[in-house]
């Protein structure tokens, strides 16, 4: 089976899904209505809302939610063999993300642009809004602790690509102040900012840096990077956006494209074999079973709920016309499983036999970014004749400037939620910013070494990532689905995806509660039981709210 | 000619260059614009 075969497939079954299946979801059962003034005109005020460019809103909405995560779930689910994982992110994206990800603009630009949290509270329950809120709280603090071990293991594995990964950070900075001073255009700016970067990444191999792997205060090389990385992301957050997450933002989405067109352009040329088995029969030990992990191991790629947030923080505010978000939403989702396609490609095709496939895949969690980045790498040097390691140094790069942005952006949101308790319940020093700053890094610091020791473990949430990822995915399914259900639409073209993922993510919860309780590591058995509540909290809430509101449709209508 | 289609083909791709690096975070800076200028006013009329 050649990876060329499994690129055009996956595309192909993506571009149906958007042309057919898009089309109908969003004439038939979201009605969108090109005459709708949607809230960027109604409440337009140049600033929060401002009618956008559907291909700019897309580039932006698509950048926001791509990042490792697409590449990470599918990198480690391949274990079980390349057909599960293929199959979950091409059908995912269609029948689940898709619809998401548009839905959540839909529900929310009918509703004033407001988010999918406030929604929440509007139309299914305050309970259910608590628990919005608890979530997100976790996805974030899940998705930081996780990135930190991923971006310190990549520095590890991969020294040439520490020179780049922090000189991107210089770039950015100088960047930041160029445009905010207006010295000069932006057009030349980028392409000074992009030659720098890539120029960095040439000399990585020349340059590689690795820290000692005792330092003085006894931390692990791990360890060390885990913590300056959450020092890197206080500061960022702290720091004027325009200091450095917009330049950051902006380079790392035009990299984005980049590596996405080098990917698929090398397996085109290259066109290897995929050398990975379709199903593994021969799993190693102490894998867990398919169902229902693959679901919770590939969130985004086929279906996650942060990308809700996006859609319905600012996605909705800047919509210009109702049918644009078609392509900003679905055709967003299928950039997303694009990306995830390119992982699964390179972790199965960029091996020369199935031992050497084998000899990285030997544990469940193995694998991962690291397998991501060699393989790649292969069919980079393959396709396009990169030297190895440069080729190495630049995928590298380009996961963690993902992850990099993801988890200071993270941070910054979750000292908001941080602050917004502290306004709620009262407790004044929380509001300040760096009060609040230090308790999510510290929050976060916690998980990173808690779930295993010198950060290694730092792997084992991933599934729990997931779960999390995908009950915010369901939460706000829920609200899409009432909503329906008020307009007397069909409802099962958003309430199967949902009843799956509570069903899959719930299984998978327990399953994980039962591993953590085995091994006796009782910091993630908590937040598991956690998850857990929230959960069946939700699963509940969803009964109570579509049922109700069904009943309160019937009596809308007289008997004859 | 030639170059005015260079340089209308320059202009449009730093329209959607500027709409890209600023879009996203035009709330974000007029929210702390904001804060500074709400700042501002409270020192100037604790004096």
């Amino acid at each position: 089976m050649n990876a060329v075969f499994l690129m055009l497939m996956g595309l192909g079954a993506m571009a149906l899904g958007y042309f057919v299946y898009s089309k109908f979801i969003c004439e038939k059962i979201f009605q969108v209505d090109p005459n709708f003034r949607t809230p960027a005109h109604e409440l337009q005020d140049g600033v929060d809302y401002v009618p956008t460019n559907k291909y700019i809103l897309w580039g932006h909405h698509f950048t926001s939610v791509a990042g490792a995560a697409p590449i990470l779930g599918p990198a480690i689910a391949v274990i079980w063999g390349w057909v599960p994982a293929f199959l979950w992110v091409v059908f995912g994206t269609i029948f689940f993300a898709g619809v998401h990800d548009a839905g959540a603009i839909w529900a929310s630009s009918r509703n004033k642009a407001r988010s999918i949290g406030a929604l929440t509270g509007d139309i299914v329950g305050n309970r259910a809004r608590s628990i919005f809120m608890i979530v997100i709280f976790l996805v974030l603090l899940m998705v930081n602790a996780v990135f930190a071990v991923v971006i310190a293991n990549q520095l590890i594995n991969f020294p040439s690509a520490t020179l780049p990964v922090w000189g991107a950070i210089v770039v950015a900075l100088i960047i930041g102040q160029l445009i905010y001073r207006k010295v000069i255009g932006l057009l030349m700016v980028t392409i000074l900012g992009v030659t720098a970067l890539y120029g960095m990444i040439y000399l990585g191999p020349m340059l590689p840096f690795s820290l000692p792997s005792e330092t003085i205060l006894g931390l692990s090389d791990r360890q060390s990077w885990i913590v300056l990385l959450f020092v890197y992301a206080a500061i960022a957050s702290l720091l004027p956006v325009w200091a450095l997450l917009q330049p950051r933002d902006y380079i790392n989405g035009i990299q984005l494209f980049i590596g996405l067109g080098l990917l698929y352009g090398a397996v085109l040329i290259a066109s290897p074999d995929v050398v990975a088995p379709a199903f593994n029969t021969d799993v190693p030990e102490g894998t867990p079973s398919l169902i229902p992990l693959l679901f919770v191991t590939i969130a985004c790629g086929a279906i996650s709920g942060f990308h809700g947030l996006v859609a319905s923080g600012t996605t909705s505010k800047q919509l210009d016309k109702e049918p644009d978000l078609r392509f900003v939403g679905y055709f967003g989702a299928v950039g997303e499983g694009a990306l995830a396609l390119a992982a699964i490609i390179a972790v199965s095709a960029g091996f020369a036999t199935l031992s050497d496939w084998q000899a990285i895949y030997h544990n469940f969690g193995e694998g991962g970014v690291a397998a991501f980045t060699r393989g790649g790498a292969n069919i980079l040097e393959q396709g396009l004749g990169l030297d190895t390691v440069m080729a190495q140094t630049l995928l590298t790069v380009m996961v963690v400037l993902f992850a990099g942005t993801t988890m200071d952006t993270g941070l910054r949101l979750q000292r908001y939620i941080f602050q917004e308790w502290g306004s709620i319940y009262r407790i004044g020093w929380m509001q300040k910013t760096l009060p609040a700053t230090l308790l999510a890094v510290g929050c976060c610091l916690l998980l990173a070494f808690g779930a295993g020791g010198d950060g290694a473990g730092g792997m084992l949430i991933w599934p729990l990532f997931g779960t999390t990822n995908q009950l915010l995915a369901g939460l706000t399914l829920l609200v899409i689905t009432v909503m329906l259900v008020k307009l007397g639409r069909p409802m099962w073209y958003t309430l199967a995806p949902l009843l799956f993922l509570l069903c899959m993510t719930t299984l998978g919860l327990l399953i994980q509660l039962k591993s953590f309780y085995d091994k006796g590591d009782w910091f993630l058995f908590t937040l598991d039981l956690v998850i857990l509540a929230a959960a069946i909290l939700v699963i509940l809430e969803a009964s109570s709210a579509l049922t109700k509101q069904i009943k309160a449709n019937k009596a809308v209508v007289p008997e004859p | 000619m030639k170059l005015d289609a260079i340089k209308a083909w320059f202009r449009q791709a730093s329209f959607y260059a500027e709409e890209a690096y600023n879009a996203p975070y035009r709330s974000a800076i007029a929210r702390a614009q904001r804060e500074q200028d709400d700042l501002f006013m409270l020192l100037v009329f604790s004096e």
